[in-house]
């Protein structure tokens, strides 16, 4: 009985007692169902078989067809009439094609967030474990003037490398970030190793 | 002594140790029953057992579940109402 095309009514859930379309027969017990929303409030999206009820009529459509498709084989068969459902106007049709857009953009980004986050910690503690190398021969290797100098250049850079931590990150390839992520750090053992001097 | 207001059988008598060692008696109202099904009486979900002037105060969405006959029947009446009314409508036909 149930098919792809096959006309069924909800039976649980926020959309019970409301009519919708099979498109496709998905495995373990699940299909993919549509109102379409125009027409009967119900979105696209996969329902248990368990939670339907089929219905004697059927419609001709393709598997996984657009809502438009649908909702032109439903005037043909005149099962707006059948089921009590009014005919939607261009307007809702417009209005809910929209509102589905929003819904399946926003369900694919959310993978794409979460892969992007990890890879982002991988890269912040390889750059961690560079710095403190380069640090140790950055102090033998200067002398103490030349860190009074190297001070006034920090000055300058020090906005660009507090903001974005992450994007240090992305820019890795592109730049040497590490050198910028391990100068503040320098600035504060310069300063404090100048300020007993001058005390002196 | 209670105060005149709290010397009834809807308040509830709750004893409490004080820090010092002596035991102090608490009145506090008691809690409403909870809410049954319709058909079957079994104990509804999603429903908050709560004072009308508390209940009042909650949103619409935080009393009831967000189903047809919500606050009424319990899903499995739900869902056996809803292939009566499908087997109704087609029986004819």
């Amino acid at each position: 009985m149930i098919e792809t095309g096959r006309i069924c009514m909800k039976t649980a859930g926020r959309e019970s007692g409301k009519f919708c379309v099979v498109l496709d027969v998905l495995e373990d017990g699940f299909v993919l169902v549509t109102g379409p929303k125009a027409a009967t409030t119900v979105k696209r999206r996969k329902c248990s078989i368990h939670h339907i009820e089929p219905t004697p009529e059927t419609v001709k459509i393709k598997k996984n067809a657009s809502d438009d498709e649908v909702l032109a084989e439903y005037k043909k068969a005149g099962l707006f009439k059948k089921f009590g459902v009014k005919e939607p106007s261009a307007k809702d049709v417009e209005k809910a094609k929209e509102t589905e857009r929003k819904r399946i953009s926003a369900a694919k980004e959310k993978p794409k967030k979460a892969e992007a986050a990890p890879k982002e910690k991988e890269e912040a503690p390889k750059a961690e474990e560079k710095a403190p190398e380069k640090k140790e021969e950055h102090k033998k290797e200067e002398p103490k003037k030349e860190k009074k100098h190297v001070k006034k250049e920090h000055k300058e850079k020090k906005p660009k490398a507090v903001k974005s931590a992450p994007k240090q990150a992305l820019h890795k390839a592109e730049k040497k970030p590490v050198k910028k992520a391990s100068k503040p750090k320098k600035e504060k053992k310069a300063a404090k190793k100048a300020s007993p001097k001058k005390k002196k | 002594m209670p105060r005149p207001a709290q010397r009834t059988r809807s308040f509830r008598k709750k004893r409490v140790t004080t820090p010092g060692g002596s035991v102090n008696i608490h009145y506090t109202k008691k809690q409403p029953n909870i809410a049954r099904c319709a058909s079957c009486r079994k104990p509804l979900h999603g429903v908050p057992r709560a004072l009308p002037s508390e209940l009042r105060k909650l949103r619409k969405t935080e009393k009831r579940p967000d189903r047809p006959y919500g606050g009424n029947l319990c899903s499995p009446c739900t869902k056996a109402k809803m292939r009566l009314k499908n087997m109704e409508r087609w029986e004819n036909d």
